[in-house]
């Protein structure tokens, strides 16, 4: 698997037209003797294997490559804008995911009321909105028209230092963007948290827990939830893995200075290091996502569980 | 004695049910029939460059022009070929190739089921949108580049729940009767699992279409669509120069993509849930 | 009147329907059961007679959108439940009225301990009680080790995870235990053991019992009464040995029969031929008409009343049973 991902990755730095070299050293015909050391000192002049070697060894010390467009390593680049990308995906995801099994539980309940509909109705526009768009409309809404909202950015130009202004003015910029991301997720997370809880609810078992005399309450908290809410760890999960993909269209449309938008100048750039470090940054999100999200389903479903054997 | 009803009629009876199912199904016919023959009503090309860029909804042109001059609604008409190509086409090598492979995975099971398994999650990982901007961006844009791609990385999903679907049929009684009569193991694949299975692998196949629409759009709008095609995706690009000056360049063709996608999904939906095998028959 | 006399369950002529996606279904019509304290009784019926469905009744089990009692009257210990609210019947549910279902592994919450499960009913029906002690009493009511405490239900085997059922259902202190189907998804030996189990919970614990099955004889060992339904009515009742030595109705007839695979003169089987009663009317004449060969004119337009029949409180609804008038 993660063999692959590397092999992938490499193969877009170093099999691809147009030279790296020529970026470097820019418009100017240079001699070359000049040429011929830049591609020595990069290792570009050596065969294809010992370049994949090269590449291999350089992962392991966490050498993502260098960025010539941008003059600094890959890894420290992505760095720098990785923090921006979380600030507005993690709040987004966290909020989608708490907000959609809420509302799928209301929904549950009553299959077929009020919030049901509400709930497959915005589930199904979040999930076929292109969110460039969504993102544009709310722009030309909240901010132009009704002013209420910045555009673009993260912080404003003229923004405090530190402090509480700070976040109230993070908080302000984040709202547009931040909406856009959740309004996706939050389709997903409450289509499946709402068939969940469904079939859940229709399981024998739940007969059981009323014939026990349990309170309806007490039923839905502890039996029905705690059974429907497995497959929906998979899926918050999955969505975690690929926040990275979720980020780049609506960072570029808000101009979010984080690893989205560092992903899209670097396709004008044609920045290719920096383009198969985001990808292998993002395919190891997904790895790791998908490892985590193994682990806590096995934490809740004893039947995944390495099988005790049944006592006879 | 109940009289059998044969699976079309059935079928026919369950979408006539679903409202929704109904209503995004003539949706997608009408653009089918625009997309066949919207170009009738435009003679000329779309992509012609013209003298009168940015022109406000209205008059000569209803729905405005582009920065190029042309014409905004003959784009969203000629678009309809493009999004439905690029979706369908995409859909169904993805559909194809993931029912195959999952069918046999499922089927032979063992340590091919488990190889297979193996690669279909290693396909799974590659974050699709970012691969996809990054092959266009390296190899040049073109359509068939993006539909390649979009089957390339879809099609473990379908495997998946093709191997489920000929899993659980295969464990039935009568796939065992059929054998007793001596029919070999692929026509009994072919011939009796898989016509069991199609129902939720079409169901995926339609919300696959959707999902191929909006990232063929999502790469236009970056910039990444080939300048002979004529893309929906592209002029949202465009729109997001002039976001506060030209709104129709940002309304129209959105919406094209958003309704074409949200039928696309809707019929997706009610196709699950009319040939899902676990309903049962009224 | 002492509460000995007042019986645990009451069911008077109770009518119900469903109503699911558009079809109306009269699964209960016009049925009457009783149990009254320390006695155990049977009901017996193939699957369709509506006897799992009136054992969810007793319980208020029955999902509320789609059913509802639309006649006669449900009485627990003497309180008239006909009409209760879901709330309300949170209340009565588990004491003094509990249920085990059949097929424990989808009647078990999965993701929980067996602890856990049955330390629901102890905490909900005996707050006063430390639960851990308790729950293990329970266990050792049920004849289980110790620490199948701490098991999930699909670590343990079919008859383990039926006794566990029993341990929660006992662990409401019922005074009526209703067993749909207990040992219908057991093998032979497990059957046994689990039937044993039930009778010495009875005398251990005082508990009348209501057991559900289509089993005949598993009902003539284990009840001293027994009811007979048929699409949706209770067609019969009486002493066990009354009913399925002499059986009043024809039905009954033909299931003892069938049950006791008698062969007929040309070597068949002995059935009872027709088809399944459909339930989408609401029956004003006999329900089993159709298939009974002893069926006469007015079968086919009345339902007859409940006769008595030769026995202790043996009684069934057949025109048969009419005592004929005296002269000519």
């Amino acid at each position: 698997m993660v063999v692959g991902i590397v092999v992938v990755g490499f193969l877009i730095t170093h099999i691809l037209p147009g030279d790296p070299v020529d970026v470097l050293v820019g418009d100017f015909p240079a001699p070359p003797e000049y040429v011929a050391q830049v591609r020595h000192e990069f290792g570009l002049d050596a065969p294809l294997a010992t370049q994949l070697w090269l590449y291999v060894a350089n992962l392991a010390q966490g050498n993502l490559g260098f960025s010539f467009v941008n003059r600094q390593p890959v890894l420290s680049l992505i760095l720098q804008r990785a923090g921006a990308t979380l600030l507005l995906m993690v709040p987004a995801l966290m909020l989608a995911s708490i907000l959609g099994v809420m509302i799928a539980v209301r929904a549950a309940r009553r299959a077929g009321g009020a919030m049901d509909s509400f709930l497959t109705g915005v589930s199904l526009v979040g999930y076929s909105i292109p969110v460039f768009w969504l993102a544009q409309i709310l722009i030309v809404v909240f901010a132009v028209k009704l002013g209420w909202l910045p555009a673009q950015g993260m912080f404003s130009i003229r923004t405090p230092s530190s402090g509480l202004g700070v976040v109230g003015d993070y908080a302000k910029h984040w709202v547009l963007p931040g909406f856009c991301v959740t309004v996706y997720y939050l389709a997903v997370v409450a289509r499946v948290a709402r068939s969940s809880m469904l079939e859940m609810l229709h399981q024998d078992f739940v007969l059981t827990a009323r014939a026990k005399g349990l309170s309806e309450r007490a039923v839905l908290w502890k039996h029905v939830l705690r059974n429907s809410m497995i497959p929906v760890i998979t899926v918050i999960g999955y969505n975690f893995g690929y926040s990275l993909t979720g980020a780049i269209l609506t960072e570029t449309v808000f101009a979010w200075p984080g690893l989205g938008s560092l992903f899209v100048t670097s396709i004008a750039n044609r920045d290719y290091p920096v383009l198969a470090g985001i990808f292998l940054l993002a395919a190891v999100a997904v790895v790791l996502a998908n490892l985590v999200t193994d682990l806590l389903y096995a934490a809740a479903d004893p039947r995944v569980r390495i099988a005790t054997p049944a006592i006879a | 004695m109940t009289r059998r009803r044969s699976p079309g009629r059935t079928f026919i009876r369950g979408l006539m049910r679903n409202a929704t199912g109904v209503a995004s199904a003539l949706f997608i016919a009408f653009l089918v029939v625009v997309a066949l023959f919207g170009p009738l009503l435009y003679a000329g090309d779309p992509l012609a460059i013209s003298d009168n860029p940015m022109l406000r909804p209205g008059g000569g042109h209803l729905l405005g022009t582009d920065d190029l001059g042309r014409d905004v609604l003959a784009e969203l008409i000629y678009g309809v070929r493009v999004s439905l190509f690029v979706g369908c086409v995409a859909a169904f090598a993805a559909t194809v190739i993931g029912t195959l492979i999952g069918a046999i995975a499922g089927y032979v099971g063992g340590w091919v089921d488990t190889a297979i398994m193996r690669i279909a999650e290693f396909f799974q990982v590659m974050p699709t949108f970012i691969l996809a901007v990054v092959i266009v961006a390296l190899l040049g844009p073109g359509l068939l580049r993006v539909v390649a791609v979009i089957a390339l990385l879809s099609w473990p999903q379908t495997a998946r729940v093709a191997r489920g679907e000929v899993l659980r049929v295969s464990r039935l009684d009568f796939v065992n009767g059929v054998r007793c009569l001596g029919v070999t193991e692929w026509r009994i694949l072919f011939g009796e699992i898989l016509p069991n299975a199609v129902g939720p692998v079409l169901a995926l196949g339609t919300l696959i279409v959707g999902y191929a629409i909006l990232l063929e759009a999502s790469l236009s709008f970056l910039g990444l669509s080939s300048p002979d095609v004529v893309s929906w995706g592209r002029i949202l690009g465009v729109g997001q120069r002039f976001l506060f000056s030209a709104w129709w360049l940002s309304v129209f063709p959105g919406l094209a993509i958003f309704s074409t996608v949200l039928a696309f999904n809707l019929l997706g939906d009610a196709l699950g849930d009319i040939l899902n095998p676990r309903r049962a028959q009224a | 009147m002492s509460t000995a006399s007042v019986p645990i369950l009451d069911v008077r002529d109770l009518d119900i329907v469903y109503d699911g996606r558009g079809r109306r279904v009269h699964a209960i019509q016009d049925a009457s059961l009783s149990v009254k304290a320390g006695e155990a009784v049977g009901l017996a019926g193939e699957s369709g007679s509506g006897k799992s469905t009136l054992a969810r009744a007793a319980l208020g089990l029955l999902p509320p959108g789609e059913s509802q009692i639309t006649g006669g009257t449900l009485a627990i210990a003497g309180t008239d439940v006909t009409h209760y609210t879901p709330r309300q019947w949170e209340r009565v549910r588990g004491r003094p009225l509990a249920i085990v279902f059949q097929d424990p592994l989808s009647f078990l919450n999965p993701v929980m301990r067996v602890s856990t499960q049955i330390g629901e009913s102890v905490r909900r029906h005996d707050p006063a009680a430390d639960v851990e002690s308790r729950c293990a009493e329970l266990l050792a009511l049920v004849k289980l080790d110790a620490n199948v405490a701490r098991r999930y239900p699909h670590e343990l085997s079919g008859g383990m995870r039926q006794r566990v059922m029993l341990a929660i259902a006992i662990g409401c202190r019922p005074r009526l235990l209703i067993a749909d189907e207990p040992t219908t998804a057991l093998d032979a030996t497990t059957q046994s053991e689990i039937l044993a189990l039930l009778r010495s919970l009875r005398t251990t614990l005082d508990m009348s019992l209501l057991v559900i099955s289509h089993d005949l004889g598993l009902l003539r060992w284990n009840c001293d009464r027994i009811y007979v339904m048929y699409a949706g009515h209770t067609i019969e009742h009486g002493r066990t040995e009354d009913v399925l030595e002499r059986p009043a109705h024809p039905y009954t007839r033909g299931l003892v029969e069938a049950s006791r695979m008698r062969r007929l003169p040309d070597a068949r089987f002995a059935t009872i031929g027709g088809d399944v009663p459909d339930l989408r009317e609401r029956y004003t004449w006999c329900p089993f008409f159709t298939r009974c060969t002893s069926a006469f004119e007015m079968c086919r337009s009345e339902m007859p009343p409940t006769y008595a029949a030769p026995g202790t409180n043996h009684a069934a609804r057949c025109w048969l049973l009419r005592p004929q008038e005296a002269a000519a």
